[in-house]
């Protein structure tokens, strides 16, 4: 879109613009049902996972607690990954929102940066409380049992590997979105290249899966096997991940955006 | 006609898919690095096998892994108790293959294997051969199933020594198990008597001065004052072996 007021160009303009549109995205994910559905989920099932205990055998409680506690953030953060860009960017569709925005000087790649980083604070949001719930219950059983989990910089790294694969997985859903004709569709889609990603670790070199290996992995961002050492990994591995997550999360983000310029309305 | 998808353009996603080659062939040689200190691709791949069709496979990529093994253990020792060898073995295996983590399910699995499967054959009269047989399979079993455990933890004095027990007990092989107690002696944090019954195992099989030399070798590493050590116990049996070969 030709902009040709003066105010509407530049990196600052698009920015604000940017923000406006997470700002807006973010609002109406935390009013989502399904966003307070799923973090009540994690909030009661890492709750009670200490009545779960009776299914622990091979490992020490604390780490029982929070492997289990760290796979249910993965888990549902992954769903919330996947359903909330969809319904978020189909509900702008639906109500006819987007036009409205499209038709100021918004463009295209703006509105759909923001609707990521919108998922991407939402995701951070209910990682970050899920994480503070089962911080919680770790220290509580810490205390009764006189034994010390992982460092806390460890377990937080823990919580940013999740953040880090969920974000990506909605990346991986916003470009779904950004050709798919309804939000069920892009849904479906969406979990089923999460789960492509999660199996990724698992594709051999040569064989039927090898084309498998075009895909994200998923396996590097693997917050229990983190937790298992209890070691803090070292800085060149962290930076690495985060080059690697970053360099797939723009260019899907630069797919998508590609692909929605395109779309016709 | 209804399509899923907006204004499908076949040209586009054929550059969608070109650029997604190039970026994976971009990411390569980092995503090589980064997984280099995980498990082999084979070991990656059997367990997938493993728990394809087993309903695990959703909770362990979920992460859950802990969880999903605790309840295939479950269902083991339900199956140990039912005496149900087939069921037993496949849930062990689902077991390590949920979580191959923690040594106890790896020794306790091979524990199962070895000594309880054996002793549930059929009712009534099995000649000694077939139960010999029987015995011989199944304790060769339990060392492949620690020879895995091997290949996820590396070496470790713990599964060593369990091979050697298996060794010892199961099938009578004296020289294998000599081998595996020392292996187990050579881990660090292994306890003391591993280094013991090496050099009993060493003397039982007619080696007596390696047995000595390795008993000799020992002992300056043993404290005097932790009676786990048995530095005494091994002073006394240098003593005992310096005197048999003397004696020769």
């Amino acid at each position: 879109m030709p902009m040709a007021d003066s105010r509407h160009n530049g990196p600052a303009a698009s920015f604000r613009r940017i923000r406006l549109v997470v700002g807006h995205t973010l609002g109406a994910a935390l009013h989502l049902r399904l966003t307070v559905l799923l973090a009540f989920i994690g909030i009661g099932l890492i709750g009670g996972a200490r009545a779960l205990r009776d299914f622990n055998f091979g490992t020490a409680e604390l780490k029982f607690l929070g492997d289990f506690g760290l796979g249910v953030v993965g888990f549902l953060g992954a769903l919330l990954a996947v359903l909330a860009p969809a319904h978020l960017f189909f509900d702008g569709i639906g109500s006819r929102s987007v036009y409205c925005v499209l038709a100021r000087p918004v463009r295209r790649w703006e509105y759909l940066l923001g609707i990521y980083a919108g998922v991407a604070a939402l995701l951070a949001g209910f990682v970050a409380v899920l994480a503070l719930v089962l911080a919680a219950i770790i220290a509580v059983r810490e205390a009764g049992l006189q034994a010390s989990f992982v460092p806390l910089p460890v377990f937080l790294q823990a919580c940013a590997l999740v953040w880090l694969k969920v974000t990506l997985i909605a990346a991986m859903t916003l470009l779904v979105c950004s050709y798919a004709g309804s939000a069920l569709f892009a849904s479906g889609a969406g979990l089923l290249l999460a789960l492509i990603a999660h199996l990724r670790p698992f594709a051999p070199d040569s064989g039927l899966l090898s084309w498998l290996r075009v895909w994200p992995n998923l396996g590097l961002f693997d917050a229990g096997a983190l937790l298992a050492t209890g070691q803090s990994p070292t800085g060149a591995w962290l930076a690495g991940v985060i080059i690697y997550w970053a360099a797939y999360a723009v260019f899907f983000t630069a797919l998508a955006s590609y692909a929605f310029k395109h779309r016709e309305f | 006609m209804h399509s899923s998808t907006a204004n499908f353009r076949p040209a586009s996603v054929g550059v969608v898919l070109v650029l997604l080659v190039a970026v994976a062939w971009l990411l390569r040689p980092l995503e090589t690095r980064l997984a280099a200190a995980g498990d082999s691709a084979g070991w990656r791949a059997a367990r997938l096998d493993g728990l394809a069709g087993s309903g695990g496979l959703l909770g362990v990529l979920g992460g859950m892994r802990a969880m999903v093994a605790g309840g295939f253990w479950l269902k083991a020792n339900l199956a140990w108790e039912h005496q149900d060898a087939a069921a037993t073995t496949a849930l062990i295996e689902l077991t390590v293959a949920a979580d191959e983590r923690p040594l106890y399910f790896w020794l306790n699995g091979a524990r199962m294997i070895a000594y309880d499967l054996p002793e549930w054959l059929p009712p009534g009269p099995v000649p000694a051969a077939v139960r010999e047989r029987n015995n011989a399979a199944l304790a060769q079993r339990a060392l492949d199933f620690l020879e895995r455990g091997l290949r996820w933890h590396g070496p470790d004095a713990a599964i060593y020594i369990e091979m050697g027990n298996i060794h010892l007990r199961r099938t009578g092989d004296l020289p294998q198990a000599a081998r595996c107690y020392r292996l187990a002696a050579e881990q660090p944090g292994a306890p003391y008597y591993a280094a013991r019954i090496h050099g009993e195992l060493l003397r039982a099989t007619g080696r007596t001065a390696e047995a000595l030399a390795w008993l000799r070798q020992v002992l300056p590493g043993l404290p005097a004052n932790d009676p786990a050590a048995g530095r005494d116990l091994v002073l006394a049996r240098i003593q005992a072996l310096e005197r048999e070969l003397d004696g020769r």
